[in-house]
């Protein structure tokens, strides 16, 4: 979670740690930062030795994704984990969500497993481990997010799965980690959040406060993605599978490394508390007329800050006195046009955007995907948020909306040669077909 | 070793989003070759000290004929390439993706502007807090105020940075595996305002979900214990409800319907008693003392630390 590192000019220091880890191939810091320009002589000797290969034409889209053929087990539970399923799917992996048929509802069922397929299996029972083994079989990944121990006490965990399957890729990911005294205990986002310094710098000095958004859940299940494909990667080179270790605190860490390093003299200053506006004149949200704006400038800027109608003489100003005076300038004009103004002078400035329907609405955020709008089984239509990356050759896709919980038993039975099985199945409550919810926050 | 040992990464990030991904190949093996200014960094942290670790360091001047040539020839021989300017700068230099590309077609090039190429947006420059502003990053406490009447809260978490950073280094790597079926690199594009919209994930936007089951009364939270320190306690909504209700001592709630929860969620009188008595109840033991409790019987409870506390407890790898 934490490493520690000798910088040659800030001593011996801690830095956050290596995220994700995995067993096989564990990477490493091999050296601290470099002095500018340390490597030249040495680096510019390696290009005279490679000879480039030669120029081709572009290369078009291909018609295979980028992950056609990888097929995940996804045994993850409530945001992190499941995001990382869902990321596989959206590079085109075949994931099969696998929930517990006493649980409901499946917590934001539509947001995390959108484009996976799902079945409803009890691996308390053994014939629901029977199926477990039988669908290991065609996987290359199995994804889990369950406190340590609780998939050992099943016979699911790592050791056991790769005795039957060497080379599978296994991921788990947790609260604080899988090594260490705290390696079993439960946790969720908040308590990453308030073990790491993010609730304490958030909430100032007053009571400890939750950042907006999931962001180690979500970041976990994105970092876990990273190194499922890292073990691909390694798999496809050698054949040998692996253990991929993620973590919320781990992500907690990473998230913060702009903040957190710790050396002899550091000097904690970041902003922190509820009515923090931002880290100095330049960089802050400002009230205008009609809203908020941030802008975001270097000092460098102040002249072309002066150029701006409304903010004439800004350049003669400093600190404390700069921030109070822009306080009031802004306040006389409306945000658009403060927007407006400061971006055609080159300054970097923006609404601050309140709320989450004002970007879900947004046409250019729809047209690309980043909101989409579709019907859900039962419920009709219902906004999710789509994937980011941009691929020339293998496009990332939303993949299909959400199933019905359970609803894909028949089809994932049937792809194993059990179609005939799932009565069966069904009447002794090892899968169960419908009852479990999608989920709200 | 890692994983991307072999592979070698120019990096010609600067601020936040480059540089982290950088930092993220290169602890995982990658050979990544930082290319700066002359002059440096264009922000000189201390947190450069972690994003170029394991990194070697070039100081090229794009602008100069000689140094621009040999930047060409790192990119001919690399497998990765990372930049996170303005959409366009690179282009301009002769450096942008399509070059790149056409030149060395078995390179993976990942752009991580802050805007996208196609955004109308794309010419602002797009510092941590402009693009956080625009993705409802500082959209402040609850729905509890009109719009209008709203305070926007400032992270010092570079969350849109981070966010495009682990989604390029997911990115990359399903590329470079691309690649190993393929013969051939391509190019990637995450913007950090797009990148956001994993982080703002399921907000119940058009979402008519089945709520989750009523728990009354107050069991999640930072409580203040005995000593003035925080913890941050959540026995509500898991499996481990009782687990926290014998660790604590107040089984005798029970005869009361203070720990029934379906009840407290119908009765609010006997849930504002539950409130008052769980607030005080975290005042009878020190913060530390109710995390290794509550952690002991196996329900959720930590005490909220600083960052500069970070190493502990944890065990350091």
């Amino acid at each position: 979670m934490v490493i520690e590192v000798h910088d040659p000019k800030l001593g011996k220091m801690l830095q956050p740690g290596i995220n994700p880890r995995l067993s096989g191939t564990p990477g490493a810091v091999r050296s601290p930062a470099p002095a500018l320009d340390q490597h030249r002589t040495e680096v510019l000797s390696e290009t005279k030795a490679s000879s480039p290969l030669p120029p081709v034409e572009e290369v078009e889209a291909t018609l295979r994704s980028a992950l056609d053929g990888v097929r995940v087990l996804d045994l993850c539970i409530i945001l992190a984990g499941p995001t990382c399923g869902r990321t596989l799917a959206e590079f085109g992996a075949d994931v099969v969500k696998i929930d517990d048929p006493n649980r409901s509802p499946i917590v934001r069922h539509n947001t995390v497993n959108r484009g996976k397929r799902s079945i409803l299996l009890d691996l308390k029972k053994k014939e629901g481990r029977d199926l477990f083994w039988r669908l290991l079989e065609g996987a290359d990944v199995v994804v889990q997010n369950n406190r340590k121990g609780r998939v050992d006490d099943l016979g699911l965990g790592y050791e056991e799965v790769r005795k039957r399957k060497p080379d599978i890729i296994y991921a788990s990911m947790n609260a604080y980690g899988h090594l260490g005294p705290w390696a079993e205990r439960p946790g969720h986002e908040q308590f990453a959040q308030a073990t790491t310094g993010m609730q304490r710098r958030f909430g100032g000095d007053g009571q400890p406060q939750a950042q907006p958004h999931p962001i180690n859940d979500y970041g976990t299940g994105l970092l876990g993605a990273y190194g499922v494909a890292l073990a691909l990667l390694h798999r496809k080179r050698t054949g040998e599978g692996q253990h991929v270790d993620g973590a919320l605190a781990y992500t907690a860490m990473t998230l913060q490394s702009a903040i957190v390093q710790d050396y002899e003299g550091k000097v904690w200053d970041e902003p922190r508390g509820q009515d923090t506006l931002g880290s100095g004149p330049l960089h802050r949200a400002y009230k205008a007329a009609d809203g908020w704006l941030f802008i975001g400038a270097r000092k460098s800027d102040l002249v072309k800050l002066s150029g701006v109608a409304g903010l004439e003489g800004a350049e003669e100003l400093k600190g404390e006195n700069l921030e109070r005076i822009l306080e009031q300038w802004f306040l006389k004009d409306a945000v658009d046009l403060w927007v407006g103004r400061l971006n055609a002078a080159g300054i970097g400035a923006h609404r601050v955007v309140m709320g989450w329907r004002d970007v879900m609405d947004d046409p250019w955020v729809q047209s690309h995907g980043l909101s989409i709008t579709r019907d859900h089984e039962g419920w009709g239509p219902i906004t999710t948020t789509g994937p980011a990356p941009r691929m020339s050759r293998t496009p990332v896709q939303p993949g299909r909306v959400a199933p019905k919980p359970g609803s894909d038993a028949h089809e994932i039975l049937a792809g194993m040669g059990m179609a005939d099985k799932l009565d069966g199945l069904v009447e002794t409550g090892v899968v169960r077909l419908d009852g479990i919810m999608a989920g709200g926050d | 070793m890692g994983v991307l040992n072999g592979i070698k990464v120019l990096d010609f990030g600067q601020f936040v989003a480059g540089p982290l991904t950088g930092m993220l190949l290169a602890d995982q093996g990658a050979d990544v070759v930082k290319v700066d200014p002359p002059g440096g960094p264009s922000w000189d942290t201390p947190a450069n000290a972690t994003w170029n670790r394991g990194k070697r360091s070039i100081a090229l001047d794009l602008k100069d004929t000689a140094d621009l040539e040999r930047a060409q020839a790192l990119i001919a021989s690399a497998d990765v390439l990372l930049e996170n300017f303005r959409p366009g700068v690179m282009d301009r230099l002769g450096l942008g993706a399509k070059a790149a590309t056409t030149a060395n077609p078995r390179l993976v090039y990942c752009s991580i502007p802050g805007f996208a190429s196609d955004d109308p947006r794309s010419g602002i420059p797009a510092w941590e807090g402009v693009v956080a502003a625009a993705a409802t990053t500082y959209h402040g406490p609850g729905p509890i105020l009109a719009e209008n009447e709203r305070m926007p809260v400032y992270t010092a978490i570079p969350i849109a940075s981070s966010y495009a950073a682990f989604q390029s280094a997911v990115s990359i790597a399903i590329a470079l595996l691309v690649r190993e079926r393929d013969g051939v690199g391509q190019r990637i594009e995450v913007p950090m305002f797009d990148g956001m919209f994993a982080a703002i994930g399921g907000q119940r936007i058009h979402n008519p979900h089945t709520p989750l089951p009523a728990i009354g009364g107050t069991w999640l939270g930072q409580f203040e214990c005995k000593d003035g320190r925080w913890v941050m306690f959540g026995g509500s909504g898991n499996t481990n409800f009782r687990e926290f209700v014998e660790a604590a001592g107040i089984t005798s709630w029970d005869k009361e319907g203070l720990t029934d929860r379906e009840r407290l969620a119908h009765d609010p009188e006997l849930a504002a008693e539950q409130g008052r008595r769980i607030v005080e109840l975290f005042k009878t033991r020190t913060a530390r003392q109710w995390e290794d409790d509550i952690a002991t019987a196996g329900s959720e409870c930590a005490v909220c630390r600083t960052s500069g506390r970070m190493a502990r407890p944890f065990p350091r790898p």
